[in-house]
């Protein structure tokens, strides 16, 4: 029987019921020495567990013209079209999505089946077209309780329902600083793939071996710079310990799958994602898929088009890994950028930012496939169009305005991964909750 | 209507459809994590910690016992320790890379300098050299000022830079090379001479006689590596000429980078001495009858006696370099107004929102030139607009928006307006607007809360009368950068050795140790150069795995609007993990490694006397020495005496430990 780092660390910290010793030398609270996952689950975890998710984010503050391509965009819409790449990647793709006929870009429509079994394309707001306002759009424009991101809320939740390392969201693949989640209003690391994996793999040999031994006298010398700490400093330390805590509660088994990262690309971070989800890291993890960018001008749409294909396929990647890690039902994709782009009026030579459209894409268990919402043509450009929360068709009066659709896709979003309405009607104070999305 | 209603609606419908910059959300800046709370006890911060702190801050370095014995037995020694520090070279390392994120100018690669160059940047292993030399040449500029004795507002008013002959060849082709609004694209070298030709030849030509107009070898270089292949076709003909016209001067400079464009490459015309030949050079307009310098004339580029680069744009202070270009290219969209907002954010630590004061007495100009809704101020645009479109003027009439010389009639007359905050005044030339900027009341205090941030990781409450003694000590001084450093670093807000409102208002500040400063107090204090490999061109392996494994340490850094730098400061398992590796791979390059290891095993209670003081930053007069060296010599022996463990492996495993120990690891422990 081969013995885990886990094991090797219950056995180390846990033992011969030096508990009270152990906490009086590290300074960590008995609770979290104790702390098994059924533990921390059991103890604090307030919603169904059943139906808790991870999170996988992709999100751009590039403001991607994701919205531009996907089931809703194509056809004639008030007399007007929207403009599509001319790319043969790119064309036009009839496909069924939850029983109804409808078409997109090839590379969302050539999705698996069973993806698309569990796929929504909500057409709604991010109520802003600027790039600095990533974060603001991450906090769903101000409506969420706190003015939190919307992650940060949602991970303080599930962490303890799904068991997880941390509960902090962790960044894989930001592009630049404007990517940064927070988590409580605090900045998070953004973790490249390539840096991940060597971070987390620690080479055999003989100081592999005195680990246990220095991580009992690490924790020797915490005690020490505590004993002439101030209140502050002991805070502090106790988050140092728990780093170290949490870094060897990592399983070894998925350790190695890291092994399969190779690039900080787009694979890579998918890769990443799925394994982090499997070792139970974080209840969300982010990445960036890219969609053809801040592309004012792409002449001709064909980064666009490019970056849809690689995107997609790292969709399914992303799929086909969860399932092969056994963990398909555990967690839910969402894509959810800064502003969609213009669809009508091109830009220099591709498109423009577009506060009044765009599109947010779920896929998972508690996700059903459709379209929400949609189009409507106003003087000079598509404007997403107001819906009914409950099928999703497009109505002038429909319950989901688009000054709401922000709030009702963060509050739909919470509820595809396991948070009961009522709270999320509480907490998040616009908008209504689109059960045409979810199952 | 209410205001409330207006936002909302302005937003829905998209009435801001064109700001590309700022929201015209009108929702609230900031997050609101901080429940009120009753005021907190104050509990002084020791001698060892600040000492440590303040020393780690300036120079990576870890204090003496002396310099710890001077600050316990008068705290105001450490305004002398202060101005020892920086004297040194260290220092000097420290604010070089302080001064590339406070000047935005660097988180760029090559491809940054795609929008102003027309296309991406071609050439040999020189290119590496090059993008380093353009993020490091502002932060030289500020060095270089700074020991003039001149005062910091240089940064913003003054047209000298730290160049080297190959950024200006760089800044002289982009500036020849030039793209108008509609993206025309012309050459002036080849607009003024029709007969401009470049070739270049296997035959050896003096460069003398390559840059001479007069002689007939003119602009016929010799190529260092000659072309042998048979593809691509006529790339191994000799000579190869290029075609005349707008892209001549395209081939000459792909050329000096070490690029045969349409043939692969060859070896560049600048050397390792080139790039390393720093000089401070005016960069100024073209006088009456005065041609701007030639990009290919290396001769004058090299020429240490030459002093000036003339150029036909202008250029003033730290938002005309190739780096903050490269970082903020603008668009026919965005019409610079990303660059107006940057430049604010740098020079006054201040975006343009709906929350300043912008009640202004002169006309709204700018604002209705390029959105009829952003004019009108019943939107939220109009609130960020108001001043945000006047002040883009400033760049409108200067650049186009590839940052050449703009040559638009409708756009050189436009009226530009200095208006911010309350302030305002008229305006034309980038001059009037950094004049605008160094006598902004924002200007003294926004650099003075950069360096709080710099020292703490949060920002010092601004209305601190401790924040207001040191920012009128700065401006005493004549804005003198080490009047500054000496006040701040010395005082409470960083020290926390008395009670400041600062420190009444947010948490005290403990940080984990960000990338650059980890790197830097491992590197100084191990007597290792760079060893995360952040400056260098090519990284040894050592270099590249430790780099690898820093990027799981989060750095500071600067995003698109954000006011405040991004510091990270918390720790989690990725930061644990990696810290663990990173002492991991170097303890193998300093414990019995080469004829003179830095640590022998043979001698391990001199390499723990070490590890404590210079690793751990704990030096013999702090009283946690002796037991935090007892605690690690206890590791060793049990570490020895375990089964199948060496000395050299238990040596390592001790210098593992010191090195991830808590006061390695963090700030202001």
């Amino acid at each position: 029987m081969s013995v885990t780092r886990r094991d090797a660390l219950r056995t180390a910290l846990l033992g011969a019921g030096s508990l009270g010793l152990r906490a009086l030398a590290t300074g960590l609270p008995v609770s979290l020495l104790t702390a098994s996952e059924e533990a921390i689950a059991a103890g604090t975890c307030s919603l169904d567990m059943a139906k808790a998710q991870f999170i996988i984010l992709s999100t751009s503050g590039s403001g991607d013209p994701m919205n531009a391509n996907v089931p809703g965009t194509y056809g004639t819409i008030g007399g007007q079209q929207a403009a599509h790449s001319a790319d043969p990647t790119m064309a036009e793709t009839p496909f069924m999505l939850g029983g109804k006929a409808t078409s997109a870009a090839k590379p969302w429509a050539t999705l698996p089946v069973d993806v698309l079994a569990n796929t929504s394309f909500i057409h709604h707001s991010t109520l802003n077209n600027s790039h600095t306002n990533q974060a603001k759009v991450q906090r769903l424009m101000g409506v969420i309780t706190r003015q939190e991101m919307l992650v940060s809320y949602l991970a303080k939740q599930l962490a303890p329902c799904l068991g997880t390392v941390q509960k902090e969201p962790a960044v894989v693949g930001a592009n630049g600083s404007g990517e940064l989640l927070t988590y409580e209003g605090r900045t998070l690391p953004n973790l490249s793939p390539l840096g991940l994996k060597s971070t987390l793999l620690s080479p055999a040999g003989p100081l592999t071996n005195l680990q246990k031994m220095r991580d009992a006298d690490l924790d020797r010398l915490n005690a020490l710079i505590k004993t002439s700490g101030n209140s502050a400093q002991k805070a502090f330390l106790d988050r140092l310990a728990s780093s170290q805590v949490e870094a060897r509660t990592i399983s070894d088994t998925l350790l190695t799958r890291l092994d399969a990262i190779k690039d900080n690309g787009v694979t890579g971070q998918v890769t990443a994602a799925a394994t982090l989800v499997a070792m139970k890291v974080a209840p969300v993890v982010s990445i960036h898929l890219p969609w053809g960018g801040d592309n004012h001008t792409d002449a001709g749409l064909l980064n666009e088009g490019k970056q849809h294909v690689s995107s997609c396929v790292a969709i399914a990647q992303l799929m086909q890994l969860l399932t092969d890690l056994g963990i398909r039902d555990k967690a839910t994709f969402v894509a959810m950028n800064v502003f969609g782009r213009t669809l009508k009026k091109l830009g220099t030579a591709g498109r423009d930012h577009w506060g009044s459209h765009h599109a947010t894409v779920m896929i998972g268990k508690n996700v059903k496939a459709g379209i929400v919402g949609g189009l409507e043509w106003k003087t000079n450009e598509f404007f997403a169009a107001a819906f009914n929360s409950t099928d999703g068709a497009i109505n002038p009066s429909g319950d989901v305005p688009p000054l709401e659709s922000l709030g009702a896709v963060g509050k739909t979003i919470g509820a595809a991964v396991g948070l009961p309405e009522a709270t999320l009607n509480t907490d998040i104070k616009v908008g209504k909750l689109i059960k045409a999305a979810l199952i | 209507m209410p205001k409330k209603q207006r936002r909302g609606k302005a937003a829905t419908y998209g009435l801001c459809g064109t700001l590309l910059l700022l929201a015209c959300d009108g929702s609230g800046t900031g997050e609101m994590m901080v429940d009120p709370v009753p005021e907190k006890p104050f509990e002084p911060v020791s001698a060892a910690t600040y000492t440590a702190k303040v020393k780690n801050l300036l120079t990576g370095q870890a204090p003496t016992s002396a310099e710890l014995m001077a600050t316990t037995a008068d705290p105001k020694a450490l305004a002398g320790l202060i101005d020892q520090w920086m004297m040194t070279p260290q220092y000097d390392a420290k604010m070089l890379e302080y001064f590339k994120l406070a000047f935005q100018q660097t988180q760029i690669s090559k491809d940054s300098l795609t929008d102003m160059l027309g296309e991406g940047i071609q050439g040999d292993g020189s290119i590496a050299k090059l993008m380093k030399s353009v993020q490091e040449s502002y932060p030289r500029t500020v060095l270089e000022q700074i020991k003039q004795g001149k005062p910091f507002t240089d940064v913003v008013t003054s047209n000298q830079y730290m160049l080297n002959p190959p950024l200006m060849a760089l800044m002289a082709f982009h500036d020849q090379n030039v793209y108008n609004d509609r993206n025309q694209r012309t050459s002036r070298i080849a607009t003024d001479n029709p007969n401009f030709t470049f070739s270049w030849t296997n035959a050896v030509i003096p460069l003398a006689q390559t840059l001479d107009p007069a002689n007939a070898n003119f602009m016929k270089w010799t190529n260092p590596k000659p072309f042998t292949n048979a593809t691509p076709a006529g790339c191994n003909a000799d000579p190869v000429v290029a075609p005349k016209g707008v892209n001549s001067t395209l081939y000459a400079f792909n050329f000096i980078f070490g690029q045969l464009r349409g043939c692969g490459a060859t070896v560049s015309q600048f050397s390792n001495a080139d790039f390393d030949a720093w000089r401070m050079v005016t960069v100024r307009t073209p006088n009456a009858g005065e041609k701007p310098t030639n990009f290919y004339d290396l001769t004058k580029l090299r020429d240490s006696a030459n002093s000036q680069l003339v150029l036909s744009a202008p250029k003033l202070g730290f938002y005309s370099t190739p780096a903050f270009y490269a970082n903020w290219p603008t668009n026919a969209s965005n019409q610079h107004r990303v660059t107006a907002n940057q430049v604010l954010i740098v020079a006054l630590g201040k975006s343009f929102d709906d929350t300043l004061n912008n009640n202004f007495a002169s006309v709204d100009v700018g604002v209705a030139a390029s959105d009829a809704a952003h004019a009108d101020p019943t939107t939220p645009c109009w609130s960020c607009h108001v001043s945000l479109d006047p002040m883009r003027q400033f760049f409108r009439k200067a650049y186009s928006f590839t940052y050449h010389l703009q040559t638009d009639p409708a756009q050189q007359g436009v009226t530009s307006y200095f208006k911010f905050d309350g302030i305002e005044k008229p305006g034309d030339t980038l001059a009037d607007l950094s004049n605008g900027l160094i006598t902004h009341p924002r200007f003294a205090s926004g650099w003075v809360n950069k360096l709080c941030y710099y020292a703490n990781s949060v920002g010092c409450s601004e209305d601190d009368p401790e924040f207001i003694r040191v920012v009128e000590a700065w401006k005493a001084s004549n804005y003198n950068w080490k009047t500054l450093v000496h006040e701040l670093f010395s005082s409470p807000l960083v020290t926390l050795a008395a009670r400041t409102k600062t420190f009444t208002d947010n948490e005290q500040p403990i940080s984990i140790s960000r990338r650059e400063h980890l790197c830097t107090a491992l590197s100084n204090r191990l007597g290792l150069s760079d060893v995360c490999g952040i400056s260098a061109i090519t990284p040894t392996g050592v270099q590249s795995a430790i780099g690898t494994l820093a990027l799981s340490v989060p750095n500071s850094s600067y995003s698109r609007g954000g006011e405040a730098p991004i510091t990270s400061k918390d720790p989690n398992l990725f930061f644990r993990s990696s810290t663990e590796n990173i002492c991991r791979t170097i303890g193998d390059q300093v414990i019995d490694a080469g004829a003179m290891p830095r640590y022998s095993s043979t001698k391990p209670d001199a390499a723990i006397d070490d590890f404590v003081a210079t690793v751990m930053a704990i030096p013999a007069a702090d009283p946690r020495y002796a037991a935090a060296r007892a605690i690690l010599a206890e590791h060793f022996a049990a570490a020895k005496g375990t089964a199948g463990i060496v000395a050299k492996d238990a040596l390592k495993s001790t210098f593992v430990l010191a090195c991830s120990s808590p006061t390695s690891v963090a700030l202001g422990l």
